[in-house]
């Protein structure tokens, strides 16, 4: 079983529509896919038109498998399940934090769902915190992606101090560009400057901004599902290849 | 997954949607039929296997369902030429009826036509909680059936258990075979190889001997149909095992018809089992064939195939003339008039054992097989002639023929123990007679047959006398661990078991 983690620490991004169509892109390659919505405004969830569980209690819920794999939710797609958010993940962060072995808490619970699902996908909140930690050392990949502007180079920047700061393998960090307008020229300086700079750290697709994805809220379904030969369609199946090679 | 409720369910006749759709709501029935009917045919093997096991086999849309019980259905693409479970490509249908039954072909037992509907159930967001398909199933015979299957997602479970009450409130089951074979198939009987005689404690000895042959008959008669379209080997082979039966009950059952009577009867009997010999022996080899090409070097195995293409061409012959006979008008008043006599069982010529009570006559006759199995085996050691191994073996057959017969008039479960206990031994002088039987026909081939000249047939008869040098070699394998077997068989339990049984006034004192 593979983990992987869609994360950045900048809003705004394109963080959970790349979280969802990945998660239905590796549904529809056949693998069985758990996508959890650690995000507490719970977009992904909306998405899948999954609610989240009421029952739920955050004090308990990484200490009780149980608890974790019983909020599941089929979703309207074959091999894909969803973690839906709760409003208990608000607190999540702190309760992360007063914990002490969080990671191992995490990493455990994780294991507890690793018979039924080939990969898990995490789409995170958007801010650096124990949770976030957590899932860096739980995953196998942590896929960024990043607006071509200045103010999200800095934020990559120091998202890469954080793994340094961690001990995190670099190796993990999967960045690639996304919301990409070829009509503006500071985001083709700004992609050849970053790709000069990080080598092959980025992936070469290159996600264009486009309607279809902000359609999503519309449909309330992945992009992939209605819109895949469209350009935005073909770059999410890109970075599926791409991504699933690394992973 | 998460959700407990049933999969599977089975509704006589057609489903009421608005029953459904009031069952569940608030959440919303989705339904989508398929634009038409497609035609199915209900699949069993003549022993109908499935049907006991409370199974059913559809095909349709060119695929097979297996469904039971409340369980999700098994499925696979069905065969696309053949008749047995062999002919299946790989899938889980495949392995279980190889399992169950590989020497027997599939029959049609119905047919008729089957629409199939999606379902779903959604939320006021039009999320779906609960998948499902359901197959309305009609019969040519006019009854109808209609299947459920449900297809929960995780982490729903209100609308799988709205579903289920709503089926329910509908008088939907379990898939239950004999349900859906009262609809589909309400003409076929389920056939049982080894019918069972029924028992009050009033019967006389005659009375059993009756109730047995004609029970007997009636299985030999059901297996006809399948030896003359010779579907698969099992036919015949239940077709003679059944008159072996009735010819044992008149040997067994001694004074129980007049000794006229019983002489007319065996006859009657020996010439209805002559005809079918060659073919049984010769399905026999067939099916050895893939065991005996194994056991000889490689190559000496085109030798084999020129016995095995004779035997074909052989079978091909026997089995026509076994089909002419079994279609002959002789064989039919043959056959009618036994079934006649035993119908009206007052005009048969009685013996003095006759008006014995079947119980008492049952545990003497028993007791005295028991007896006369442990004197043969006394006399068996390591150089004893193999005919007394051989006399052992038919007096087990006897016996256990008989513990058979009599079984349901036992309480308990000791005639089956009894049974189960004699399979080693069975096997072990079974083995070793089929190995005699094998080598002496080979023999008399190489002997005898005319494709054994010229070259060819120097290569035949090498390959021929190398398999009947490990014939030989099985054979006497099986001869020595006869006395084994049969220690094993008559352990201080099992004489206990078996006095016990035939002498309950003692073992209760």
């Amino acid at each position: 079983m593979k983990v992987l983690a869609c994360y950045s620490n900048k809003g705004g991004v394109g963080k959970t529509a790349t979280a969802v169509n990945l998660a239905y892109a590796f549904a529809q390659s056949g693998a069985r896919t758990l996508l959890c919505d650690l995000d507490p405004q719970g977009a992904s969830s909306f998405y899948f038109r999954v609610k989240p569980s009421k029952k739920l209690k955050g004090a308990q819920f990484f200490q009780d498998v149980e608890r974790f794999t019983r909020a599941i939710r089929g979703s309207d797609y074959e091999n894909l399940d969803i973690l839906p958010a709760n409003l208990t993940f608000r607190d999540f962060d702190l309760f992360l934090a007063r914990m002490k072995n969080s990671r191992s808490r995490l990493k455990k619970a994780l294991k507890g769902v690793h018979s039924d699902y080939d990969v898990i996908i995490l789409d995170c909140p958007p801010n650096i915190s124990m949770l976030s930690e957590a899932v860096f050392k739980a995953a196998d990949k942590v896929v960024v992606p990043v607006i071509p502007t200045t103010l999200s180079e800095r934020s990559f920047v120091q998202l890469l101090d954080v793994f340094r700061a961690d001990g995190v393998k670099m190796t993990k960090l999967l960045p690639f560009f996304s919301m990409v307008q070829g009509r503006k020229a500071m985001h083709g300086e700004t992609i050849t400057r970053l790709r000069a700079r990080h080598g092959k750290r980025f992936l070469s697709t290159e996600l264009p901004f486009s309607t279809d994805v902000e359609k999503m809220g519309l449909h309330r379904k992945p992009a992939l599902c209605f819109a895949a030969t469209r350009p935005a369609g073909k770059a999410y199946w890109a970075l599926f290849d791409e991504v699933k090679a690394r992973l | 997954m998460t959700s407990s409720e049933p999969i599977g369910f089975l509704l006589d006749g057609q489903i009421d949607w608005s029953q459904i759709e009031a069952a569940l709501a608030p959440l919303r029935l989705v339904t989508e039929p398929d634009d038409g009917t497609v035609p199915f045919r209900l699949l069993d093997c003549h022993d109908q296997l499935l049907r006991g096991s409370g199974r059913v086999l559809l095909e349709f849309d060119a695929a097979l369902a297996l469904f039971a019980g409340k369980e999700a259905p098994l499925r696979q693409a069905a065969a696309s030429d053949g008749d047995f479970p062999a002919d299946l490509p790989d899938g889980p249908i495949r392995s279980l009826t190889q399992d169950l039954f590989p020497l027997r072909c599939f029959l049609t037992l119905a047919r008729g036509v089957l629409r199939s509907t999606t379902l779903r159930v959604v939320d006021e967001e039009t999320k779906t909680q609960l998948r499902g398909e359901v197959l309305q199933v009609e019969g040519e015979a006019g009854g109808a059936v209609t299947l459920v299957l449900l297809k929960p997602l995780r982490g729903y479970d209100r609308a799988p258990a709205a579903m289920a009450a709503g089926l329910r409130e509908q008088g939907a089951g379990p898939v239950d075979a004999e349900r859906v074979f009262a609809a589909l198939a309400p003409e076929v009987q389920p056939y049982v190889a080894k019918p069972k005689t029924t028992f009050t404690g009033q019967e006389t000895a005659f009375d059993v001997a009756v109730e047995t042959m004609s029970n007997y008959i009636a299985v030999a008669r059901a297996n006809e149909a399948g030896v003359i379209a010779d579907l698969d080997t099992e036919f015949l082979h239940d077709y003679r095992v059944a008159l072996r039966k009735l010819r044992s009950v008149l040997s067994l059952f001694k004074g129980v018809f007049g000794a006229v009577q019983t002489a007319e009867l065996k006859a009657a009997l020996s010439d209805l089992m002559q005809p079918t010999g060659r073919v049984r022996d010769l399905d026999v080899y067939l099916m050895e064939r893939a065991d005996y090409d194994a056991r000889v070097p490689e190559h000496l195995r085109p030798g084999l195939s020129v016995m095995f293409d004779a035997f074909a061409a052989e079978r091909a012959d026997a089995q026509a003339a076994l089909a002419n006979h079994l279609n002959s008008k002789a064989y039919h008043t043959v056959i009618s008039e036994l079934e006649a006599q035993f119908a009206h069982p007052e005009g048969f010529i009685r013996g003095a054992a006759s008006g014995v009570s079947a119980d008492r006559y049952a545990r003497k006759l028993i007791w005295k097989r028991y007896r006369k199995i442990c004197k043969i085996a006394a006399r068996i050691h390591d150089d004893t002639p193999d005919e007394e191994v051989h006399e052992l073996r038919i007096a087990c057959k006897k016996f256990r023929y008989l513990v058979e017969f009599f079984a349901p008039l036992f309480a308990g479960k000791s005639a089956k123990r009894i049974i189960k206990r004699m399979k080693l031994l069975q096997d072990n002088l079974g083995a070793f007679n089929d190995y005699a039987v094998q080598q002496q026909a080979l023999l008399r081939f190489v002997e005898t047959h005319p494709a054994m000249t010229g070259r060819r047939g120097v290569e035949a008869a090498l390959s021929i006398g190398a398999l009947i040098a490990l014939l030989d070699q099985g054979q006497r394998a099986e001869r020595a661990r006869v006395m084994e077997s049969f220690d094993r068989f008559n352990s201080p339990e099992a004489r206990a078991e078996i006095k016990a049984l035939c002498h309950p006034e003692e073992a209760a004192a």
